[in-house]
């Protein structure tokens, strides 16, 4: 099903965002785990970017493709069906992979982060989708799970998908932090460890950064499997954020907000040591 | 010149129809008392042949063993060879084995003898051991550090690659947009994609910057995917060199050990340096293997990992083994059904997927593998009837290999490839057995034989009748009744059953070396003994054995003499008629022969000089017979009237015959009859001649004497013996009587006699009781004799002609 403005999303729902298919491949079985997991439901969205204005001025002449071949930007008449064939893929993928879920699917246009933002609802997990330039065989399992964690902030929901996903995926987690000064440090240091713990993951990894700036620089030259945030708590939060973090991560990113209502099947833990 | 008519001979005495073994000079009373004897008599010469075919080492000196059904050939062969096999060594083993580079073209290796099933025990625990030691170095954290280095590496090259062009493209203000068909860049301000418009509001060159930044991130893109594949080669690479080196390890340690077993065995050596490389290159076999073993929903056990199809490749396909603790000497090999597939092996397919596949695995050896070292026996008759097993056999032979090759391939009907398994050094020796006519056959027909088998063994039908043979003879009957799990014979039994032995021998100066037929006498006399609760075979036992047999197959012949006594073939046994003679003939059914009087006639009268030979000229006489008209033709042309042309027209019969006849033994028969139909003197009836004649009218032996007296004597005493009937037979002969007790006693009886006869003027005298007369110095005959009486017809015969002629219009001639 498709409309162009969705009903009243269903609280607690799994949205699946990609500006093509190939990078809704890379989170719709994540999202189908997750809302089996949530007991949520799924609602994918295919939002065209701003590039038909932008090709269309000949801003640029040539594509690149997957392979390195440089060829000539498609027509407009080209690209919309090129688009309405991801969306039908998109829509039918969905459709195979919700099996018990219920499952919707729009297509917006605009900016991805802004539009994928503006759809989701309190209490909505968001996944937004990132292929990568390359799909590389030799390390599809040896990505990690990366939760950015604001020190200081409880962000149970982000924690959960974190470790689900780590498990899921038999990934290690990588849990980080950024903190300026000293003290700030070690109690994040102190929290990361509480963490780590609680997570009781085969594998985990927790590093405390000098500022956001290097969480970023260190995704950019990080395998990873997905990047978990809680824009709630931070560090990073707006649409421009977002934009930055999907693209120097190269891979899905889970959004999630903890001020929103707790999902049912929400474990209950303590509070992380602080 | 006498007229009194000339007396019948008495014939031959008793004592010389029957020259009987007497019990007494055998020198005890049961076999009881005698020892074995080991070996044939009276065999030295096949008995050497065997010998020396059996112990010299040069090529091509195989055995054919030749000689009459029932002399012991097989007996005597396998008694042989199996003393000279224990002289000889125990062959080496033989194995089949994967060819790694050429799966098509198994490799043969030769081993110690024994050593084939300990290397094929020891290659299955390898592979056994390797499934789970291989996957237990895959699962050891030696290896998973070191595949996580590698993949940390080329992760982090992969990445480092692609953050450095984020960052230069985020330092140009240029976003990568994602595109179905790929990845576009585009110009950004604050971190927004640039608006067309507000490109259009830019100056040139800050355009040109833009479009000369895109220009150059594009190409750094494209560069980057590009290489991409060949970092995921290297990637792949490098894990796989992991891979051998990790399997290597564990692949070498488990193969010295194997190698420690079969020390300074050279091929085994170089066979698992090849194992090893190909145990390396394919590890992840052994992965699957256990795999495959833990999805099984059967609790784990001891799994013979080795019994997986993918692990052929390492199995052991034994050809020929020999155990050195069971093995006593080289191998004797007998093959019943001497077939091609049987002899030389054959490779079998299994079918796939509708597809005829074979492996290696599937060679399975034959008689020639199974000899080999040693030796092989096989009935050359077998060997012959069955298609292309005597050409492999040959060419096995010469090549001194054994060569698999299946029908289809003789015949070129196939064009799949198979499989071509080196081919297995041979060296043994073939004995072949069969007869003397298929040994002629191969003597003059195949080139190859002669060459090929240099050695024949020539089985004697009969020894030489002495008093060493005697006592031998008696010992071997022993050795035969105590083999056939029999009752002793008592010195009666065996006298008898050597009168036996003479008797097939056609020879009262030889023994008969068929002894199959007197173990067959035997077995069947120990069965009436056994019936009347005796314990010892007498010679009433063997009497009653050899009666009870002819008389099972005496039915036709019985049939026969039953025609002559009710005259639907009309033979006279009394009386005399001019130009009717009783001949005598045989009639060999396989099992039993028989002997028959036949009825020839002669007919004369005045003619060119032809006889005509009726058998022949209706092709019911055979060439031999043909000869012996065609002798006696000569005979008389060349022994009367002399000095005229030959003008008789003369025709010989058989009467009531119309089965074909051959051979020579009647051609006296014939003449007399001819000579009595010319001369006009009658022959007696009650008298059958046998012999053939030559061209000086000397009477010449015959075969089959005994049943061509046996016989005319049954027709004679079915109608009653007149005391003046008998048998002509040439005199050469006399040696061979060794006639049943009724003919003997009746001739002691004066009942029937048999004379024994040399030239043709003895038998025709015998017969017409006129002399035949000898020419005087005038060349004469005497007045009256029958020669006198043919050579006068001849002349009347010659005389007539010539008037015949002259009584011609003139000018007109025959």
């Amino acid at each position: 099903m498709m409309t162009s403005q969705p009903e009243t999303p269903p609280p607690n729902q799994i949205i699946i965002a990609a500006s093509c298919y190939a990078d809704a491949t890379a989170v719709i079985s994540m999202a189908a785990m997750l809302a089996r997991w949530a007991g949520a439901d799924l609602h994918g969205i295919l939002v065209e970017q701003n590039m038909v204005p932008a090709t269309e001025r000949m801003f640029t002449t040539r594509l690149i493709t997957p392979a390195g071949a440089q060829i000539a930007v498609p027509t407009i008449a080209q690209m919309r069906r090129l688009l309405a064939a991801d969306a039908r893929i998109f829509e039918a993928e969905l459709a195979k992979m919700a099996s018990l879920s219920r499952w919707t699917f729009e297509r917006l246009q605009g900016d991805l982060m802004a539009r994928t933002r503006a759809a989701a609802k309190p209490g909505d997990i968001l996944l937004v989708g990132h292929h990568g330039f390359h799909r590389h065989l030799f390390y599809r399992h040896l990505g990690s799970v990366i939760l950015i964690h604001n020190p200081g902030q409880a962000q149970h929901r982000a924690f959960d998908i974190a470790t689900e996903l780590a498990r899921s995926q038999n990934a290690p987690l990588f849990i980080c932090a950024a903190a300026t000064d000293p003290e700030q440090r070690h109690l994040a240091s102190i929290e990361l460890e509480a963490m780590t713990r609680r997570a009781d993951l085969p594998e985990t990894i927790a590093h405390v950064f000098g500022s956001a700036a290097e969480i970023l620089e260190r995704i950019n030259r990080s395998s990873a499997v997905a990047v978990i945030i809680d824009t709630q708590v931070g560090p990073f939060k707006s649409n421009a954020d977002m934009g930055l973090l999907l693209d120097v991560a190269r891979c899905p990113l889970v959004i999630v907000s903890s001020a929103d209502a707790p999902l049912p099947n929400d474990r209950l833990k303590p509070e992380p040591d602080s | 010149m006498t007229k009194e008519p000339v007396e019948l001979p008495q014939g031959l005495d008793p004592a010389v129809l029957r020259r009987e073994t007497d019990p007494d000079a055998l020198g005890f009373a049961t076999t009881a008392e005698i020892a074995d004897i080991e070996g044939l008599i009276g065999q030295d010469r096949a008995v050497d042949a065997i010998r020396l075919a059996a112990s010299i080492p040069h090529r091509d000196f195989n055995l054919f063993v030749l000689g009459p059904v029932g002399t012991g050939r097989h007996r005597a062969v396998d008694a042989l060879l199996e003393t000279e096999a224990t002289k000889r060594p125990v062959p080496c083993d033989w194995v089949y084995v994967n060819n790694f580079e050429a799966p098509h073209k198994p490799q043969a290796l030769q081993l110690p003898a024994g050593s084939a099933v300990r290397l094929k025990l020891s290659m299955e625990e390898l592979v056994d051991d390797l499934t789970i030691e291989i996957s237990a170095v895959f699962e050891s954290d030696d290896y998973q550090n070191r595949r996580h280095v590698i993949e940390e590496e080329f992760s982090e090259r992969h990445e480092n690659a692609f953050a450095d062009f984020q960052e230069n493209a985020k330092a140009r203000k240029v976003a990568v947009l994602r595109t179905p068909m790929g990845f576009t860049l585009v110009a950004t301000k604050d971190g927004e994609v640039l608006k067309p418009d507000s490109y259009e509001r830019l100056d040139d060159t800050a355009r040109r910057r833009i479009e000369q930044d895109i220009e150059v991130l594009e190409d750094q893109l494209a560069d980057i995917l590009r290489a991409m594949p060949t970092l995921e080669k290297e990637h792949r690479s490098r894990v796989g060199q992991l891979h051998a080196d990790m399997a290597e390890q564990v692949v070498s340690a488990r193969i010295a050990t194997v190698d420690d077993n079969f020390r300074a065995v050279a091929p085994i050596a170089q066979y698992l340096t090849a194992v090893h490389d190909d145990m390396t290159a394919n590890a992840e076999l052994f992965l699957q293997a256990r795999h495959k073993s833990s999805e099984s929903p059967f609790p784990g056990g001891i799994v013979k990992y080795h019994r997986e199809p993918m692990f052929q490749r390492y199995a052991i396909n034994i050809m020929v083994s020999h155990d050195k603790n069971l093995s006593n000497g080289a191998p004797l090999e007998k093959e019943v059904l001497p077939s091609l597939g049987n002899l030389t092996g054959r490779i079998e397919h299994t079918s796939e997927m509708g597809a005829l596949q074979t492996n290696f695995t599937l060679i399975k050896p034959g008689a020639l593998h199974r000899a080999n070292g040693g030796y092989l026996v096989l009935d050359a008759r077998r060997l012959l009837s069955e298609p292309f097993a005597w050409d492999a056999l040959k060419r096995c032979l010469d090549n001194r290999a054994i060569s698999i090759t299946s029908a289809a391939e003789f015949l070129s009907l196939v064009s799949t490839t198979s499989l071509e398994p080196d081919p297995i050094p041979l060296d043994v020796r073939i004995i072949l057995i069969g007869d003397r006519r298929m040994y002629a056959l191969l003597s003059m027909f195949d080139p190859d034989f002669a060459r090929l088998f240099k050695v024949q063994a020539d089985f004697e039908d009969t020894v030489a009748r002495s008093p060493r043979t005697l006592k031998l003879l008696a010992r071997l009957v022993a050795t035969s009744a105590r083999h056939d799990g029999l009752r002793p014979l008592t010195a009666s039994a065996v006298a008898r059953l050597l009168d036996e032995a003479v008797r097939m021998a056609e020879d009262t100066t030889h023994y008969s070396l068929k002894l199959s037929a007197l173990s067959d006498i035997m077995r069947e006399a120990d069965y009436y003994t056994g019936a009347a609760n005796r314990t010892n075979i007498s010679h009433t036992d063997i009497n009653h054995a050899v009666t009870e047999a002819e008389r099972r197959a005496a039915r036709i012949r019985d049939r026969s003499h039953e025609m002559i006594t009710r005259k639907t073939i009309l033979i006279d046994t009394s009386g005399s008629v001019v130009g009717q003679i009783n001949g005598l003939s045989v009639v060999d059914l396989g099992t039993n022969r028989f002997g028959q009087p036949s009825r020839i006639t002669a007919r004369v009268r005045v003619g060119a000089g032809k006889v005509v030979d009726i058998e022949r000229e209706v092709e019911l006489g055979g060439p031999l017979h043909s000869k012996g008209v065609l002798i006696l033709s000569s005979y008389l042309s060349t022994h009367y009237a002399l000095d005229m042309p030959l003008s008789l027209q003369a025709s010989i019969v058989f009467e009531q015959s119309y089965g074909g006849v051959d051979g020579d033994s009647a051609s006296s028969a014939e003449l007399y009859a001819m000579l009595s139909a010319l001369s006009g003197v009658a022959i007696q009836q009650g008298l059958a001649v046998t012999g053939s004649v030559n061209q000086a009218g000397q009477v010449q032996a015959i075969g089959g004497v005994n049943e061509k007296i046996e016989g005319f004597y049954r027709i004679c005493k079915a109608r009653r013996l007149t005391g003046k009937q008998g048998v002509l037979i040439p005199k050469s002969n006399v040696d061979h009587l060794m006639l049943r007790q009724d003919v003997v006693a009746a001739v002691e009886k004066g009942k029937f006699r048999i004379i024994p006869i040399e030239t043709i003027n003895q038998g025709i005298t015998v017969l017409t009781g006129k002399p035949a007369g000898k020419r005087d110095r005038n060349g004469a005959f005497p007045e009256g004799s029958v020669n006198a009486l043919v050579e006068q017809q001849m002349r009347a015969f010659a005389t007539l002609r010539q008037s015949f002629g002259r009584d011609k219009e003139p000018g007109r001639r025959e």
